[in-house]
């Protein structure tokens, strides 16, 4: 609106189109959700232990988020994976969200063969606007992070891997 | 004129935006952490983190079982499950209950009774380069079992079953941690020699060498009464569970 006050002098005609444009963009729905609350990781997402007999490419293990841990060329051992956990708290204005997870990676501590992590989903399931989810009344969601763990057909070295991937809520 | 020229120059663009809103909504939204998804207009995000263990030579030996020793029971009409045990990983007990039932330690208030923690030892080739050894419970099920203070599995529980097929069940595991992280909780490796597993005292506090990635575990738990159980004849109560290590 600052070109309006630099241009006082106007006709009538003029005033007349400036109201009508003004009068529609204002009609037009462009206002943002506001929303604020925490988001915090409860549960790693853990694909548990396990054994590769060979070092065939696209060899699997996926977590469900109903707790169930399958797997595809690769031999299951205890502990078990399991689904990560996130808590949305606090959000009051009870937005209608969705969630979005890239694909990642988990790297040995020392050097080597990464594994994929792919079709990351949760529970519930809002993956995009035309499916959202809402808080409950307190304005808190649980969420589970349920993913598939894939192998490059490279050699992996026995011990621990970690990865991190990222969470993000829209609204 | 020149007004007029002026106006239509700004009300143009401004204009197009305005019956464009549909598609402007579609548009990514940059926001501190970056664009936010699929029309959004607004978001926020967290950082996960996942893991897995690639099996090795990692091994353990259960050395000593988890003992509650010797009690009594006493309940009411029916047990109610208000009474608990718990074993400390000095071997200390401790009795208490809500309602009326209730464990008596025999020889003694807190002293001598049979009991014992568990003692498991643990050991590997740090493999991977790992230096911490993370230790986690289930059932027979497996089932997972809090451990230390967590609350992600209310309720779990392993079972111990005696005389006339009544049962106790147990749970609230606890272990001589170094520390725990967001991938649970861990024992560090002993660093080789023979020097002492941290949180031990007799009779685990033992000289023995072991190679960089030997642990020695220590568990205490909880042990419950169970609700609707008439009563607790004597004898031996017995149970199994799952102790889990991973890197």
């Amino acid at each position: 609106m600052l070109y309006l006050s630099r241009h006082k002098k106007l006709s009538a005609r003029s005033a007349k189109k400036i109201c009508a444009v003004t009068l529609l963009l204002t009609v037009t729905p462009l206002a943002a959700a506001q929303a604020s609350g925490s988001l915090h990781e409860a549960q790693t997402l853990s694909f548990g232990q396990i054994a590769l007999p060979d070092g065939t490419a696209g060899q699997t293990v996926t977590v469900a988020t109903n707790g169930t841990v399958t797997s595809s060329g690769i031999t299951l051992l205890q502990p078990r994976g399991r689904y990560g956990v996130y808590e949305i708290e606090g959000y009051t204005t009870h937005p209608a969200i969705y969630l979005t997870i890239a694909d990642d990676t988990m790297s040995p501590l020392v050097m080597g063969t990464p594994f994929d992590v792919v079709q990351f989903n949760t529970l519930p399931s809002c993956p995009d606007l035309a499916h959202t989810c809402t808080t409950d009344i307190n304005g808190n969601l649980e969420i589970r992070i349920g993913a598939t763990l894939q192998t490059r057909g490279l050699p992996y070295n026995p011990g621990p891997y970690r990865g991190t991937y990222t969470l993000m809520v829209n609204w | 004129m020149r007004a007029k020229r002026t106006h239509a120059k700004f009300i143009l663009p401004v204009l197009a935006t305005a019956l464009l809103g549909g598609q402007a909504l579609a548009q990514p939204v940059r926001t501190d952490f970056g664009f936010c998804n699929g029309g959004a207009t607004d978001c926020t995000t967290a950082l996960g983190h996942d893991s897995v263990s690639v099996a090795s030579t990692l091994t353990i030996n259960e050395m000593r079982a988890v003992s509650f020793g010797n009690v009594s029971v006493t309940c009411g009409m029916n047990c109610d499950g208000s009474a608990a045990l718990a074993l400390g990983l000095d071997g200390s007990r401790n009795a208490s209950t809500t309602g009326g039932d209730s464990f008596i330690l025999l020889s003694g208030v807190g002293g001598a009774g049979a009991q014992s923690p568990g003692h498991y030892t643990v050991e590997g080739q740090n493999e991977g380069g790992a230096t911490q050894v993370y230790v986690s419970f289930a059932d027979n099920g497996f089932n997972p079992v809090d451990i230390s203070g967590d609350n992600y599995h209310p309720g779990a529980s392993a079972t111990l079953m005696g005389p006339g097929g009544q049962t106790f069940t147990m749970d609230k595991f606890v272990i001589n941690e170094s520390g725990n992280d967001i991938y649970g909780h861990y024992i560090d490796n002993r660093g080789g020699g023979s020097t002492p597993a941290p949180g031990t005292s007799n009779p685990f506090n033992h000289a023995r060498a072991h190679d960089s990635s030997a642990v020695d575990v220590v568990v205490g738990a909880t042990l419950h009464t169970v609700s609707g159980v008439a009563s607790y004849p004597p004898g031996k109560y017995t149970g199994t569970f799952q102790i889990m290590v991973s890197y």
